[in-house]
């Protein structure tokens, strides 16, 4: 009585010493239309007798995907597109309706934090069941407890029932748990999302450190920074099928283009020609009046200046930094931080087109190098999309310490 | 019940006793009484039979030699079990649609667990009724306790092969719950419970052994008040049919559904 996969193992190939941990073979799912009493009993009849649905919802189809030892892949894509599923299909919950999945190795699956705890139980009392759900037998768990609790790091409250926890410490205890398995394959959705700042960069910095020791990883999110940061190759679900698998940047960059123009797409005043523009880009960056690096002396005027490009035709928002070499943020601004528009060009016809300039008199930057970047936001100031960069070389001589001369007296 | 790549050998049993532990929780959490409760319960009800059924309807048994309360004692504790085990369990796959759908584990092992939990209690609670009579002086025969405990194995298989059907069933029809009560009812008085069979007419006694549950309960009264425990043995062997034949049928049909639980929770 257990879930059948519904291939068998792949054949060994010959050139590949392992087989994949997972392989989907043009698998899809279809949800039986079970909205009706009736419909159900159908729906019920029919798989009964092993017969094809009745009326049927196809979330999933064509679905191809491979993942290997010591791979990352991110899955994209809108709410509703079938990530989930996929996941659920991969983690073995729900079984592929059609097409073939072969597993092999330890596969993890974290499709919610905290799934399985019960509430009147402590939290150690709830880690032994949920690890039962893992997979895990008493003795297995009682050895890696004290890592579990170390990485939870909710103090006293381990002996306190779940209901008195906050939902960040039910967070923690579940992905506490789900460090310990030690997974070949990780499989995670969205739960990095519900984290406070902190508990996120505590379990990327796992998640970077598993996948450097070899783990597998498959991660579904709606962070772009995540899939970027963790994964090397994308997915991107959309309505049921792959829209695009590729190399991560790749993906997500496209996945944000689509976004944007059906963003733009959705604005009544909004050109067509707009939407199928792309993105908010920084199309011109200049110091001292010329778009090439530049090597001024200590102490003399910097002026930035250059061109943004709207695709929805609105004034954006545009962020000048300058960093040290090293990486250091030396300062930063934004236009919106001082209620400055950035004009439209006067000769562009599209209207697309806003001039930027910031002067920067006496600039006292400590002799050295320095990067200036641009970057292009929308008009809310909420997304960031592009960045240009300078090399900025500032000259002297000076035996200061630092970054930049600071205004100063002896006495 | 074979285990997988997901649930390593032995956590199956880890799994099963946390689920067990966590329908306790779910029972008795925050009482006072805790487990007293599933003791009290049909204790009364024992009460109220006796009450009724001597003092009112002043019933006569065939053999004086036990009280009415002893003969009811012995079939209403394995009754209970069954009936309260079946109930439990028939919802246990969608009480935990949260966990079904979120995590792969092998799903009977929550039907299982409520038909354990109810078995544990009430059998707890028929052992220590059992202690109470013999205290008041009933000639309980104790070398019968084997064979009443088989009884007992066969009426637990009974509800858990019921409740993996119902179970399934629930998923996609949620009828089954509410009928479960009016049938309950209707085979509580077409068992001899509240009546020795040896009470019911001979003309209707053929129609009553269609209930398995009917060579459950008798058995328990002959091991335990008719002392002759290789005869209860014998007597048992119908229910131990029907219920191997039926947990074979529950098997087969909770794993072609089991694949499918998620797309209807």
């Amino acid at each position: 009585m257990k879930k059948e996969d519904t291939a068998p193992a792949p054949p060994p190939q010959a050139q590949e010493a392992e087989p994949p941990l997972i392989r989907l073979e043009n698998v899809g799912k279809s949800f039986p239309l079970a909205d009706t009493a009736k419909k159900r009993l159908a729906a019920l009849a029919a798989l009964i007798r092993g017969r094809p649905l009745p009326a049927a919802f196809h979330a999933l189809s064509g679905i191809d995907l491979e993942v290997r030892r010591g791979e990352s892949v991110g899955l994209i894509g809108v709410n509703g597109a079938g990530k989930s599923t996929l996941l659920k299909i991969i983690a073995g919950v729900v079984r592929p309706g059609t097409g073939s999945l072969a597993r092999n190795g330890r596969l993890s699956a974290l499709l919610e934090l905290g799934a399985g705890f019960h509430p009147e139980y402590t939290g150690r009392e709830n880690i032994f069941l949920a690890a039962a759900l893992m997979g895990l037998a008493d003795a297995e768990i009682r050895t890696r407890l004290p890592a579990i609790l170390a990485f939870a790091d909710i103090g006293a409250y381990i002996d306190q029932p779940l209901r008195h926890y906050s939902s960040g410490m039910v967070v923690r205890l579940g992905f506490a748990l789900a460090t310990c398995v030690q997974p070949d394959l990780l499989i995670t959705d969205e739960v990095l999302a519900v984290g406070d700042e902190s508990f996120q960069r505590k379990c990327v910095a796992w998640m970077e450190n598993y996948l450097a020791g070899g783990g597998a990883l498959l991660l579904c999110s709606h962070s772009m920074f995540h899939i970027e940061k963790l994964c090397r190759r994308a997915l991107w679900v959309h309505e049921g099928r792959i829209r695009t698998h590729g190399e991560a940047g790749a993906v997500t960059k496209e996945y944000i283009a689509w976004h944007e123009a059906r963003l733009a797409g959705e604005r009544p005043r909004a050109s067509a020609a707009a939407a199928a523009a792309g993105l908010h880009a920084i199309r011109s960056l200049a110091l001292n009046g010329g778009e090439a690096d530049a090597t001024l002396a200590m102490g003399e005027d910097l002026h930035i200046s250059g061109t943004a490009f709207a695709p929805d035709g609105r004034p954006p928002v545009v962020a000048i930094g300058i960093v040290k070499s090293g990486g250091t943020t030396v300062y930063g601004l934004t236009t919106d931080m001082d209620s400055h528009v950035p004009r439209p060009l006067p000769h562009d016809p599209d209207g697309r087109l806003f001039a930027f300039g910031l002067r920067l008199p006496g600039i006292n930057l400590l002799p050295g190098h320095y990067e200036v970047r641009a970057h292009a936001l929308d008009s809310e100031g909420y997304r960031l999309f592009d960045e240009a960069t300078r090399m900025l070389t500032v000259t002297g001589s000076s035996r200061e310490l630092g970054v930049c001369r600071l205004t100063h007296a002896w006495e | 019940m074979r285990t997988d790549a997901f649930t390593g050998a032995g956590s199956g049993r880890a799994l099963l006793l946390g689920f067990v532990r966590r329908d306790f929780a779910n029972r008795y959490a925050g009482t006072f009484m805790g487990g007293l409760w599933a003791l009290a319960q049909p204790a009364l009800l024992l009460a109220i039979y006796a009450f009724v059924f001597r003092h009112v309807f002043k019933v006569r048994l065939p053999d004086p030699a036990y009280s009415y309360v002893t003969v009811v004692a012995c079939a209403l504790w394995p009754w209970m079990a069954f009936q309260e085990a079946v109930q439990r369990a028939t919802v246990s796959i969608t009480a935990n649609a949260d966990l079904i759908r979120k995590i792969r584990f092998p799903n009977h092992l929550l039907t299982l667990a409520a038909v354990l939990a109810s078995f544990a209690i009430h059998l707890t609670g028929f052992l220590a009724v059992l202690a109470v009579l013999a205290l008041c002086g009933e000639p309980i025969h104790y070398d019968g306790l084997p064979v009443a405990l088989a009884a007992w194995g066969v009426a637990f298989a009974l509800a858990f092969g019921v409740a993996l059907v119902t179970a399934a069933l629930q998923v996609a029809i949620k009828d089954v719950e509410p009928a479960l009560g009016p049938l309950f009812m209707l085979f509580f008085y077409a068992t001899p419970i509240l009546y020795p069979l040896a009470l019911v007419p001979e003309a209707m006694r053929p129609w009553l052994a269609f209930n398995p549950l009917v060579h459950v309960v008798e058995p328990i009264r002959t091991a335990l008040l008719g002392g002759e425990p290789l005869a209860a043995l014998g007597a048992l062997w119908p229910a131990a049919l029907a219920a191997s034949c039926l947990f074979l049928f529950a098997r087969w049909f909770f794993a072609r559904l089991e694949d499918y639980f998620q797309d209807f929770l």
